[in-house]
Parts: structure tokens; sequence; C-alpha cells
């Protein structure tokens, strides 16, 4: 067990959404191959995943130190 | 083409010398802030002897674990798989790097890592040189393996082992000279600016490779590896500034330095 949680881990580093991110990458790939839109598909894909981790941590933060409060009180 | 030729001639390739040429640089400031430390206190016999066997065993793990990868597994499964990974890693990097800049995580501090290792070492021990020896190496092997997991990768998936680790040894090369000219100020080199790069293109060499591996047809080819750099790196500037805007970036970050 100890040997699989190091595993992780090593794998998924501090962002562990990434890993299904990647999951979901190769999947989308292998099913659409042959679609065009693949090709837009994916790198959007990625963007979210992106803007989506980077927002939640930012707001994350803002709700620790207290800034959402004051921001929802304005 | 020849698996160890030296002379990148596409953008997939150009591409590739710069993510590993950075991404080593990256893991090399950190490498020897350590090594530096150990000399300080150990001696420098001590801490390049420790360096030194470390880059051997790195060197050896390049070529024991991309010579077969490239020999025996097929292109485009090796492609997906590295992709997969090079995707991985790239988007830890990014998101870290996008975090730091906009002021959310505080950055990686050469100053701080350099002085508790210092004091570590500082500390009464019955053996200071053994310890010296063992703290520099695994510093190097530790931060090397990240760069040997790139190299390996992204010159296996494009059977170009040669530049990918020319690329490592020039920036590690650089790296150690900049670490003799700035004299223990390696803070002063622009590491997060470096990761942030390094983060965008191994993204955009990962999903390519992944994508391409899965069987994907992108439009003309490796013409699309710059134009996922750009927008990729667009996409990174914008939500530093958002991040910094957002209010985060004026508070001191709170969460502790992360080691990369």
């Amino acid at each position: 067990m100890r040997v699989v949680r190091a595993v992780w881990r090593a794998v998924a580093g501090e962002s562990p959404e990434m890993v299904l991110v990647v999951v979901a990458v190769v999947v989308l790939a292998l099913v659409f191959t042959h679609r065009g839109v693949v090709v837009v598909v994916l790198p959007l894909v990625v963007g979210l995943a992106v803007t989506a981790s980077v927002t939640t941590r930012v707001r994350q933060l803002r709700r620790r130190s207290g800034a959402g409060n004051q921001w929802k009180g304005s | 083409m020849s698996l160890f030729s030296a002379v990148p001639t596409t953008s997939s390739e150009v591409v590739l010398v710069l993510a590993v040429f950075g991404a080593t640089a990256v893991e090399m400031v950190e490498a020897l802030t350590i090594v530096v430390a150990v000399g300080a206190t150990s001696g420098w016999r001590t801490a390049l002897g420790g360096a030194a066997g470390a880059l051997v065993l790195l060197g050896a793990l390049v070529v024991v674990g991309g010579v077969p990868l490239v020999r025996w597994v097929p292109l485009s499964d090796l492609r997906m798989a590295v992709g997969s990974v090079l995707l991985l890693l790239g988007l830890q990097w990014l998101v870290k790097a996008v975090l730091r800049g906009a002021g959310v995580l505080a950055r990686h501090d050469e100053d701080l890592a350099y002085t508790e290792t210092v004091r570590a070492l500082s500390a009464p021990s019955g053996n200071a040189r053994a310890e010296g020896l063992a703290v520099a190496f695994k510093g190097v092997l530790l931060e090397g393996v990240e760069v040997v997991v790139i190299v390996v990768g992204a010159g296996a998936a494009q059977h170009r082992l040669g530049p990918a680790a020319g690329a490592a040894g020039a920036a590690a090369l650089l790296v150690a000279g900049a670490g003799i000219v700035l004299a223990r100020r390696l803070s002063r080199i622009p590491e997060n600016t470096l990761k942030l790069a390094v983060g965008v293109m191994l993204s955009s060499f990962g999903l390519f490779w992944a994508g391409e591996g899965a069987g994907v047809d992108w439009p003309g080819s490796e013409a699309t590896l710059p134009v996922l750099v750009g927008v990729f790196g667009a996409l990174a500037a914008l939500l530093v500034l958002w991040g910094r805007r957002a209010g985060a970036g004026g508070s001191s970050p709170t969460e502790r330095a992360a080691p990369t």
C-alpha cells in the first residue's frame, strides 16, 4: 500500500486532477481519431483544465485569507 | 535519421531541444544550490565527488532507459505513452509556475534552500565528509531524475536521444558556469520564468505526441507545435495577469515554497 501511495504521489504531484485530464485527452484522441474537430477539442480540454486548476487555487486562497468574504459583503 | 545525430532540423526538434534545455536548467539551479552549500561546509572535493557520482548514474539511466525504448517499442505506442507522461509533467509545471507568477504560491527560494542546507551540514556529526557526499549525491540525483524522464521520453518519441541528451548536458554546463560567475547568488536566475516556459513547451509537446500516437492527424503536422506553444503561452500569461489582479498577488503567499 505504501508503495502504491508513493508511486501515486510521484505521478500525481501537487495536481492530481491533471492525471484525469491526461487520461481524458488520450481517450478523446483514441475515440475521435478520425474526426477533424479533435485537433481543436484536445487543446481546448487542456486549456480549460489549466484555467480551472489555476482559478480554483486562487479562489481557495482568497477564501482562506478572508478576501472572498469582504468581496461578497461589498 | 540517426538516433544520436546532433543538429535539430524540424520545429518539433527545436521545441524538444528548448524544452529539455529549459527543464535541465531549472532542475540544475536547484541541484547546484545544494552542491554549493555542501562545498562551502564540507569541502569542494566532497561536493563535486557527490555531484559527479549522481551525474554518472543519471547518464547511465538515459542510456539504459532510452536506447531499448527506441529500439523495441513501436513508435506510435511510444509516442502516446511518452506524450501522456510529458503532458502530465508539463501541466504540473505550468500550473505551479502560473500560481507562483501570480503570487499565489511562494516562489522557490534558492537563498533559503542554501541557508537550510548549510545549517543542516554545520550541525556536529560523526562523519561530516560522508554526510556531505550523501547530500550532494542525493540532491543532484533527485533533481536529475525528472530531467532523465524528459530526456528519455522526448528523445525516444522522436528517435533523437542525441539532441535531447546534448541539450541537457549543455544546460547543466551553463548552469554550472552561471553558478561560478554568480557565486552563490543563484536566486538571480529567473527560475520561475524558465519553469513557465518549459511547462508550456512540455504541455504542447506532450499533447502533440499523445495525439499523434493515437492517430490524430494534426493540420500541417509538426507546424502545429509552435501554434500550441503560442496558445498555451498566451493562456499562461493571461492567467498570471488574472491571478495578480484577483488580489492574490498583493497578499504575501502563505503556502510554503514547494520543491519542484
